[in-house]
């Protein structure tokens, strides 16, 4: 480091004697902007082919010296680059354009970087302008509504909690299903540093979102890259899409100073209503009176009936009991400044975020610098390094679903008496606790690039990227049964190291001809080392780690595991006139997941472009300002999660038998397998790009074909092998298609003094299973509710899409005992659950799928469906968002939405709460209720009143008797349209004028206000229709998205 | 300055080419935090190893889901289920003991754990005999055999098990490399089950001596003594009773073993007692535990298999409901629980716990220990289950000889327990009755021991009218190796899958029609 440092002195010294040596012509003038006419400071004013340069003051002033013939060049972000001729004048005063389009923009595909005009690529470039100061601790929450062919759901609102990421489609497909596994990530490429979210999950102790650790407002642009002419370079590794991260490099001009901080709250979420006091005792009362007659009061437990026992006569609000208005509050700096031959920036960042409930909360201190300096005219060097640390509070526990004590179907009536130290307890329950979830995670990155010939570029690329994540918990006897202290550390250390060395050569053939070739080698480790550490009995209750345990209490493993990666890549673009483009790639991958047989695959990929824009006949449509087709077809893969799936290893930790470590073959992991191999991926992309009136619209439009075959599935194995399961590459292929549709425009003028852009997106995914294993067998697995594990059947059917939900169709309630069908052949009335319930007026009418008179949710003998059918996809098919930004003079003004239409989603919260309340008298008396009668259960007078019209929408629930399960997830009565609409932000800002900034020395000064999680329209019941899991899901036991508001200031020295 | 980069340069290239020839190493590297297939099976340790997994699996298939327990003595009526135990109500003789339905107790028709113990025998089998000499601490060739024959005797007793359970195993010798691409195989007789696992405890009697050389190993390994009461056992359900009585005769006269004293009853299931003849090891230790735990365990949702039996005093806080409750109206029946002082059984107050009270609970497995003796808190049940020992080494020869015509020879064998537990000795002429007087000196002798329902069943008695003890519910029509009724249903949802020419025991196939 010091020696960078003593480079970037000397390279100043060199800069300052330059100067001296060649003074001739003294040139001064402003430089102003062709949008607002006023001038600009920081712009890089260049002596073309001499690489000196000065940069205008606050005033947009400028002075250099100059040969009386020079070529003066003025460039500055957002502004077209313009070139002067000196010719021995001594004043000029330039405007400089806004550069309206993005069309010169690069992008990076893969190891090269190519004009976002001549890419054939499908890509989105979200720039860091449109997600900053967004109050998250991680970009990916900011990416909502933004990106077509992207899904983000927020089933989570837990500062620093990881949510759903997927491109394009799930992909994932296992009879185990959890959350963690239910949706297949993107791989995401951080300033040149591959990062697997999913390599990284299989060692996290913390459940933090490691994304988090990238500080938003560092961030350049993110590139979501989908189809593969974009992701098959990544090989093994792109079948989910790829994401590139690029942060901020400095802007030539002088050194920019800039703080920045933000500050507010997210809110206490909205409750919901409860009856409380006298009004649940009337309720419940009235309640089972009214389902069950007069003659079932004579039962009723005394917790309901004494009203004047201080123990039960109160009025508690539980719910009200965990919750708060949490504080937020971020603080950016950095120093940016470059010249021709250095470039630097430095960046330091605090992020605090309060949760909303009790306990919970999230830190990030991160601190990231990246240097680029030209040591020769020849050679270069990159040096990027960073640091985060990510200190998660998660109150009760890492797991998403244990976070809130009291959710779901967990609230007590209100008749409980609370006392003050009862609330204490509940507050400070989280204190007693330690439980710290903390990820400290290093990137250091180098390059070295030197240029052979023009044209003929090499570069060394090293980083290693060392992440730690730590879950140290203790838990003092005070808060365990039986009364004995506990502590465990559990900690992992990953680290990923990286080498790329690239050849690359660009040259024009003829004056037409582009032709840019590229060889790599690319090879990467990631190695894991984990220590887990578990104490029980600590003696005393003010230790807080493991120490002075007892023998027996200890329990103590570490682990180290290591993947490999090898890489061979080729990657070739030609144009002609750049306008007819083709690019090809070729990966070829050797990992050390692949069998001993099959180490290598091979991933190539072809696209092709044609911007009919640039062709004769096309120029005389003036409003046509681009117009590109492009279609791309590859090949890319899935490696396998496990870093030794081919191998079978022998399980040395099951206990012992007299006394010897029993050591028997892992039974759930098959034998030895060679043959395993990479899940490829076949893609076809077509699409369009478009701009329209001298670029004010810009469309993009993309239709792709994505299907993922021979993937990994578990497979049983017959008993009498021994062993039970294998998982290998099968049969299975699932297919993703759809549609993405972009729109940006800019509403007015470009000279109008208010300016107002619009984005819409939407995306359209159809997803598809298009064979299995074993000769197309339906497949079923079974996910269990979170909370109280109650069971939901999914089903995996060839032609349907993943995750369809299997059940008995409900369709309302029979009110009459004529209404109940009656088997011919025996003349028996319709029974539920194998016979044990002949169907009564009040009971649901769940449809008779098989015909034999009776309706259970078991399968039967010989038809594994029995009464279930597939019925609801929680599967999104439309996503997408529109956005819009006003500007008029200094303010401006951001309202960012996004929707998802056409899904399905189970209300099991609901579904839990009437179980508990059905199972019995004492379950109902001791439980919060809502307004019961807002329900709308099946009233016995109302349907004896109109036998025939009347339409419960839910059956009879007496707690007192006739429980069958009925109100189990396992009917369609709790599925609802989870479609949704939400307003995220609405951003507000307010530039100081010019004038005052200049009068205070400063160069400018930005005050903005954020609003997140504005509003939510939708038809569903549940609170919140995004907080669904992944199996389309709501619990309500997850942690509440809260709206958040912040207000800030951004100053630039 | 030129210069001085391009020497940079070059090295760098060096680097980066001598990188990828260490590349080729990393990308076949296996695992360092585990054994593979590859290198496990090359050290006695190893072997050892793979031995206590042989016998671990073993455990596991008989305590999972209290197996033992339900396949030996619930279905004989020794336990009334209520309470928690409400998924083995159908087990009980009001429901005509249907085997078929027994939710969430899903090991009970699925043989799949024993498989896996075979299996591990299997692989013991084929791979010790190549491991090196050099491989070994101790005499490479006693050593082998020693562990050999203890695997063939852990797999006879796996087919001797499953013949008796489920009856018409799958039999497989091999060990199998390539699990995925197995062949479907069908079900043999239940003779040939029995065949299989009368010829490997053969082997297991030429490779193993009798007696231990290492007190710990003492019943909890197998010995010559085991595989020929385990052999007496086989010859018993083969009816080749002369066989069966020379078998017992070896296990009487050469195993060493001798009967605990009736006042030491108890110690039969405390580990290595002088009685036992195999057994499994469950016993608590520290740091090395094996012993189950002793009250509901919320993260396998299972209790211990030996405190399903206790509670309170037994067990600090256990809940009287949550056991199984020992049926009063067999017991009183087998029993002469009136009698008193001198005159009383020894086995009463050795096998149970409050007969006059609501809560009668069976206490041959009682040997509680708790990790936190001060608070009482983390209690362990410290036993052994007990699979084979000398009493009933004499009921079996008893048993074969009374079926070989010597009425004479059996009421000895049968006195010898008998006259242990303070009873008198009997004189019966009438082989009918011998036979009853034995079935019923069983019952008394192995209440709680997982056998007396096997043995009702191998001998008939369990449909005979005449034997008063017969239990109500079991119906002639359960009979016959044909129909398979007194063996359990196998769950084909889950296995058929894998294995398309696995068939139904006839009589569960037609009930489960009902």
């Amino acid at each position: 480091m010091t020696n960078v440092y003593k480079k970037i002195l000397i390279c100043f010294l060199l800069l300052i004697s330059y100067g001296l040596a060649y003074s001739q012509v003294n040139v001064t003038g402003v430089v102003k902007g062709s949008d607002d006419g006023k001038p600009i400071p920081g712009v890089s004013v260049i002596i073309k082919g001499n690489k000196q340069g000065v940069a205008t003051d606050v005033d947009g002033k400028f002075h250099i010296s100059v040969p009386s013939d020079a070529v003066l060049k003025f460039s500055f972000v957002g502004y077209v680059t313009k070139e002067v001729k000196v010719d021995g004048r001594t004043y000029i005063d330039v405007t400089l354009a806004v550069s309206q389009s993005e069309l010169n923009d690069v992008v990076v595909v893969g190891y090269h970087s190519v004009k976002k005009r001549t890419t054939t690529a499908a890509i989105t470039v979200i720039s860091g302008k449109d997600i900053e100061d967004l109050p998250a601790p991680s970009f990916d929450v900011a990416l909502q509504g933004k990106v077509t062919g992207v899904n983000i759901q927020n089933f989570s609102g837990q500062p620093g909690v990881r949510n759903t990421f997927s491109v394009r489609g799930n992909s994932a497909l296992s009879t185990n299903l959890n959350e963690a596994n239910a949706l297949s990530t993107p791989l995401f490429v951080i300033d040149g540093v591959p990062t697997s979210l999913s390599d990284l999950g299989n060692f996290d102790n913390t459940s933090t979102d490691v994304l988090a650790g990238i500080n938003i407002n560092d961030i350049e642009t993110i590139q979501i890259e989908k189809d593969a002419a974009a992701t098959a370079i990544w090989g093994s590794r792109g079948a989910n899409g790829v994401v590139v991260i690029t942060t901020k490099k400095a802007k030539l001009g002088k050194p920019q100073i800039n703080f920045n901080m933000y500050a507010g709250a997210s809110f206490k979420p909205a409750l919901l209503p409860t009856a409380t006091g006298s009004e649940e005792r009337n309720e419940k009362i009235n309640f089972i009176t009214e389902q069950g007659g007069v003659s079932s009061i004579a039962g009723l437990p005394q917790m309901l009936t004494d009203s004047l026992n201080p123990a039960f006569n109160n009025a508690t609000d539980w719910q009200g009991l965990l919750y708060r208005t949490g504080l937020i509050h971020n603080e950016d700096f950095s120093i940016a400044g470059a010249t021709e031959q250095i470039n630097y920036r430095f960046s330091l960042n605090d992020y605090d975020e309060n949760g909303v409930l009790y306990g919970t909360g999230f830190k990030r201190y991160s601190f990231r610098t990246n240097i680029i300096y030209q040591v020769t005219p020849k050679f270069s060097t990159e040096v990027n390094l960073s640091f985060s640390r990510l200190d998660r509070q998660p109150g009760l526990g890492n797991y998403p679903h244990s976070v809130n004590p009291l959710a779901g179907n967990n609230q007590p009536s209100s008749f409980y008496n609370l006392t003050d130290v009862d609330v204490e307890k509940y507050h400070n329950e989280d204190d007693a606790i330690r439980n710290v979830d903390r990820n400290d995670s290093f990137t250091a990155f180098i390059g070295l690039h030197y240029q052979i010939l023009p044209g003929l570029l090499f570069k060394t690329e090293a980083s290693v990227n060392p992440s730690i994540n730590s879950n140290q918990y203790s838990s003092p006897s005070t808060e365990n049964n039986p009364p004995v202290a506990l502590s465990y550390n559990n900690s992992d250390t990953y680290v990923s190291s990286n080498i790329n060395n690239v050849l690359s050569y660009t040259t024009k053939i003829g004056a037409n001809n582009n032709l840019n070739f590229l060889v790599l080698q690319n090879f990467q480790r990631d190695v894991d080392n984990s220590t887990y550490i578990y104490g029980y009995g600590i003696p005393d209750d003010h230790i807080q780690v493991v120490q002075g345990t007892p023998q027996s209490g200890l329990t103590a493993t570490t682990d180290y595991q290591a993947a490999s990666l090898l890489s061979y890549a080729t990657q070739v673009h030609y144009d002609y006139k750049e306008k007819y483009l083709l690019d090809a790639t070729m990966r070829a991958d050797a990992s050390s997941r692949f069998g001993a047989d099959h180490k290598w695959g091979y991933f190539p990929s072809v696209s092709a472009g044609y911007i009919i824009s640039d062709e004769e006949f096309m120029k005389s449509i003036r409003w046509v300002s681009l117009l590109k087709l492009r279609g791309s077809y590859g090949v890319n893969g899935d490696q396998p999660d496990k870093f030794y799936a081919p191998y079978n290893n022998y399980n040395l930790t099951q206990g012992y038998y007299n006394g010897v470590a029993i050591g028997t073959p892992n039974f759930n992991s098959g034998v030895t397998n060679k043959n395993l191999s990479w899940e490829p991926t076949k893609q076809l992309d077509l699409g369009i790009d478009a701009s329209f009136f001298n670029n004010r619209v810009d469309v993009q439009v993309d239709y792709y074909n994505k299907i993922q075959s021979n993937k990994y599935y578990t497979f049983p194995l017959a008993f009498y092998t021994g062993y039970t399961q294998q998982t290998s590459n099968s049969g299975l292929s699932v297919g993703n298609k759809g549609f993405e549709f972009n729109i940006d425009t800019h509403n007015l003028s470009s000279t109008s003094k208010l300016q107002w852009t619009t984005n819409f997106n939407f995306s359209y995914n159809s997803n598809k299973i298009l064979s299995l294993p074993n000769g197309n067998r339906n497949i079923y697995a079974v996910y269990n509710d979170p909370n109280t594990g109650l069971s939901v059947n999914y089903i995996f059917e060839v032609g349907k899409p993943l995750y369809i939900i299997n059940q008995i169709p409900y369709t309302g309630v029979y009110n009459t005992q004529s209404q109940v069908p009656v088997n011919p052949y025996t003349g028996q009335l319709l029974t539920y659950f194998k016979g044990n319930y002949p169907v009564k007026p009040g009971y649901p009418i769940w449809t008779d799928i098989n015909g034999d008179y009776d309706v259970w949710d078991g399968e039967d003998k010989g038809n594994a469906q029995g009464d279930l059918v597939p019925s609801a996809n929680p599967n999104p098919a439309i996503t997408g968002g529109f956005n819009n930004n006003f500007t008029y003079k200094n303010f401006s003004l951001g309202i960012g939405t996004t929707f998802t239409l056409k899904r399905d989603i189970i209300n099991t919260l609901q579904s839990n709460e009437f179980n508990n309340w059905a199972s019995g008298l004492n379950n109902f008396t001791s439980a919060g209720i809502p307004n019961l009668n807002t329900i709308g259960f099946w009233n016995p007078s109302l349907a004896a009143q109109n036998p025939t019209g009347y339409k419960a929408k839910f059956p009879a629930l007496n707690p007192g008797q006739g429980y069958f399960y009925q109100f189990f997830p396992f009917s369609t009565m709790f599925n609802e349209n989870g479609a949704y609409f939400k307003i995220t932000n609405i951003s507000i800002g307010y530039k100081l004028p010019q004038k005052i900034v200049t009068a205070w020395g400063i160069a400018s000064c930005r005050f903005y206000a954020m609003l997140e999680n504005v509003a939510t329209f939708q038809k569903a019941t549940v609170p919140d229709a995004e907080q669904v899991d992944p199996f389309g899901i709501y619990d309500g036991a997850t942690y509440p998205v809260p709206k958040k508001a912040t207000i800030g200031v951004s100053v630039q020295f | 300055m030129k210069t001085y980069i391009n020497k940079y340069y070059i090295l760098l290239l060096l680097c980066s080419l001598g990188l990828i020839a260490s590349c080729k190493k990393y990308i076949n590297e296996g695992p360092i935090d585990s054994p593979t297939n590859d290198n496990f099976w090359t050290t006695e340790r190893a072997a050892e190893s793979g031995l206590a997994g042989a016998y671990g699996l073993l455990r596991t298939a008989l305590t999972n889901s209290r197996a033992y327990f339900v396949f030996g003595d619930a279905t004989a009526d020794e336990f009334i289920f209520n309470g928690n135990n409400w998924t083995l109500s159908d087990l009980a003789s009001d429901y005509n003991f249907n085997f078929a339905y027994e939710p969430y107790e899903e090991e009970v028709n699925d043989w799949t754990p024993f498989y896996q113990a075979i299996s591990q025998c299997n692989l013991i089998l084929s791979k010790v005999p190549a491991i090196p000499a050099s491989g070994f601490t101790d005499d490479p060739t006693t050593t082998k055999n020693q562990i050999l024959g203890e695997a063939y005797f852990v797999r006879a007793y796996c087919y001797y098990y499953i013949s008796q359970v489920w009856g018409q195993p799958v039999i497989v010798t091999q060990a199998y490399t390539d699990p995925i691409n197995a062949q479907p195989i069908a079900r043999s007789t239940t003779a040939a089950g029995f065949a299989q696992a009368a010829s490997d405890l053969a082997a297991s009697i030429k490779l193993l001596p009798y007696g231990y050389t290492n007190p710990a190993d003492v019943a909890v390994q197998a010995s010559r003594g085991a595989a020929f009461a385990l052999l007496a056992k086989t010859y018993l359900w083969q009816k080749q009773y002369k066989q069966a009585s020379d078998a017992a005769d070896s296990v009487i006269m050469n195993g060493g073993y001798t009967l605990e004293a009736g006042a030491m009853y108890g110690n039969i299931f405390k580990g290595h007692d002088k009685e036992s003849i195999f057994e499994i090891n469950m016993l608590y230790s520290p740091n090395q535990n094996e012993a189950q735990n002793g009250e509901y365990d919320p993260t396998t949702g299972q209790t211990g298999v030996f405190a399903q039996f206790l509670a309170e005093p037994f067990i600090a806080g256990k809940d009287p409901q949550s056991i199984w409750n020992v049926n009063l109206d067999l017991v009183n029946h087998l029993f002469d629980t009136t009698a008193a002082g001198k005159k009383k059984d020894v086995r009463i107050n050795a096998t149970f716990y409050g007969l006059h009270s609501d809560v009668t609970q069976m206490i041959k497995y009682a040997n509680v220990i708790y990790q936190q003796p001060a608070q009482q808190t983390q209690p362990f049940v410290s036993n052994n289950m007990v699979l084979l020992r000398l009493a009933d080494t004499y009921l079996v020869k008893a048993e074969a000889d009374v079926n070989l015509g010597n009425i004479g020879d059996a009421a000895i064998n049968l006195n010898m327990v008998r006259t242990r537990a303070g009873l008198k000795p009997v004189n019966i002429a009438n082989g009918k009755t011998m036979l009853y007087a034995i079935m019923d000196e069983r019952g008394r002798e192995f209440y709680g021991e997982g056998t007396w329902y096997f043995d009702l069943y191998r001998s008939g008695l369990i449909f005979d009218a005449g034997y008063d003890t017969a239990i109500d519910g079991y119906l002639p029509a359960r009979a016959g190796n044909d129909n398979a009724g007194f063996q359990w249903p196998l769950d084909l949802r889950t296995l058929l899958p894998q294995d398309p020419l696995l068939t139904q025991n006839p009589y569960w196939a037609l009930a489960s029609q009902n």
